[in-house]
């Protein structure tokens, strides 16, 4: 029982909430770029929330359905999709039955997710079914899927019951300005260099994929020297190269990096920027990290009400 | 030490601006110290060249209480460590075709070939960080005498098992991999496999000794 890939879209991978605790081996947390799409999709399908999913990248999957009947979700940045050829809704289950084609299009932000009860019946490495390209770690051969690849399944055939939908999407809100923390090398940037990245707007350039995302804007000056003994990178961090345009981190980043950093995206804004793709435009705004943590908290507590308002349709 | 916020979920301890042996030993024992305390809400630490980082859940832990609890333990660092360091023998072949840039590396430092061959091999080094790839150890304690930048621009691919250096330090490269340093030879000892209990086989504080071997033992 798999799911068969016939078209692979752009970047397709298995991800779960990421691979911790191996950083100081070198290993990144890889992991969904909008892990909030994903519990979202494991919730409804009432999968533990950290069940591995199909993330696609900008561009979605067409795949057969190759088991008795399968019960999936979609989630994230919105997508035509259909189901044969019948048009299908995000952010709610529908179950397929055998030969039945899934096909997600051109996604409207930067990843959307396909979640499947009962999850992929594929193996943790070490503790993560996530991909990890780069080192060929985790997920489906610890690779981006390809045409022809079939997805081992872990349920035969959809349970009894009914289809459950989210209240609503989860909050993407593309407007606002992603919040960040100043630093950790608040030191080594001018003031005019904070302001600049605080009134400025900075466009994702081509050059974005899962390890991070370069963008082009008003150049960031540097006070003196431009690079640091290296240190450890984390996700959303914004390190400024020598050429003054910012590269914001992602899930796949290295583990370490040599750049002075001048801002870091907080948690609670991770899954926005996780959904930037080349032409969105980024503005940032700095708060207190009492002000991150607020805001973590006030994020999870809207995930928990509507995950709780999930409902029978 | 300096604590940096990097984030809402990860803090910095810093020993120094410099790469520092003694402010890496420091990172380790901070690291030691803070997973023996095993605070609620720590998600992971990585002690590197000269800091440490630590993540941690902020729905568990306030940065602050983070904070608190590291400069806590900052003030009672031991100066080594409870346990004696692992060592490790690397066998390393210093012969072509493993040897990319011994010739290069000797004329430009004015050495015999033999000469950096022998002072390549003679310290023990210590492993003061493994990052930006799986288990790729960097190592310090690299004979001043083979100081040389990093090739510009960097090679695309470098093969698997390849003994580098560059400034101050030396270093494995596990996987295929582009890379900048001057490869002095080639190990055929795995260093990072994802189905081993301990993926990578060199951690932080660990000592390494270098191994000449022949060409006909590299297997």
């Amino acid at each position: 029982m798999t799911l068969h890939i016939e078209e692979p879209g752009l970047f397709s991978s298995i991800q779960d909430l990421g691979r911790v605790g191996h950083m100081r081996i070198g290993v990144p947390p890889s992991g969904a770029l909008d892990p909030l799409a994903l519990r979202a999709a494991n919730a409804v399908l009432g999968n533990a929330p950290d069940d591995a999913a199909l993330e696609m990248c900008r561009l979605g999957v067409t795949a057969t359905v190759r088991a008795e009947s399968l019960r999936f979700a979609l989630t994230g940045a919105d997508a035509p999709a259909t189901l044969d050829s019948a048009p299908i809704a995000f952010w709610r289950t529908y179950t397929a039955r055998r030969g039945q084609v899934i096909a997600v299009g051109r996604l409207r932000g930067g990843a959307a997710y396909l979640a499947v009860r009962g999850g992929f019946a594929l193996a943790r490495v070490m503790g993560s079914r996530s991909t990890y390209t780069r080192a060929a770690i985790g997920g489906f051969e610890g690779r981006r899927l390809a045409a022809g690849d079939a997805l081992p399944l872990r349920l035969e055939q959809a349970p009894e019951g009914r289809e459950r939908a989210l209240p609503h999407p989860v909050p993407a809100d593309r407007a606002r300005p992603l919040r960040v923390i100043l630093g950790p090398q608040t030191e080594m940037f001018t003031d005019a260099a904070f302001r600049t990245l605080l009134t400025e707007s900075y466009e994702v350039t081509r050059d974005a994929d899962r390890i991070g995302l370069r963008l082009k804007g008003a150049p960031l000056e540097h006070v003196g020297r431009k690079e640091i003994v290296s240190d450890g990178n984390t996700t959303g961090c914004i390190q400024v190269p020598g050429d003054g345009q910012p590269i914001a981190l992602l899930p796949d980043r290295q583990s370490v990096g040599g750049y002075a950093k001048i801002a870091t995206v907080i948690t609670a804004d991770l899954h926005r920027l996780g959904q930037a793709v080349p032409g969105s435009v980024l503005r940032f705004e700095a708060v207190a990290p009492e002000q991150a943590e607020s805001a973590l908290w006030q994020l999870e507590r809207a995930a928990a009400e509507t995950f709780a308002a999930i409902r029978e349709l | 030490m300096l604590l940096r916020r990097a984030g809402d979920a990860a803090i910095i301890a810093e020993f120094s601006e410099a790469l520092d042996p003694r402010a890496a030993a420091r990172a380790r024992a901070l690291d030691a110290a803070l997973v023996a305390a095993a605070p609620e809400g720590l998600v992971e630490t990585m002690p590197s060249l000269r800091s440490l980082l630590v993540r941690f859940d902020p729905l568990r832990i306030s940065g602050r209480a983070m904070s608190v609890l590291l400069t806590e333990l900052s003030r009672d660092l031991p100066d080594a460590p409870a346990t004696a360091p692992r060592r490790f023998e690397i066998p390393v072949c210093y012969e072509a075709p493993f040897a990319l840039d011994l010739d290069e590396a000797a004329t430009r430092l004015g050495l015999p070939a033999e000469e950096v061959i022998a002072r390549h091999c003679a310290p023990t080094y210590t492993v003061i960080m493994v990052g930006s790839f799986p288990g790729h150890p960097y190592l310090i304690g690299l004979d001043p005498a083979l100081f040389l930048p990093r090739r510009v621009p960097p090679r695309t691919r470098l093969p698997a098992g390849s003994v580098g250096m560059a400034e101050a330090m030396a270093n494995i490269y596990p996987q295929e991999t582009p890379g900048g340093w001057n490869i002095m030879g080639r190990t055929p000892l795995p260093l990072f496999d994802p189905r081993w209990e301990q993926p990578a086989l060199l951690a932080p504080g660990d000592e390494v000794q270098f191994k000449r071997i022949a060409a006909a033992d590299f297997a």
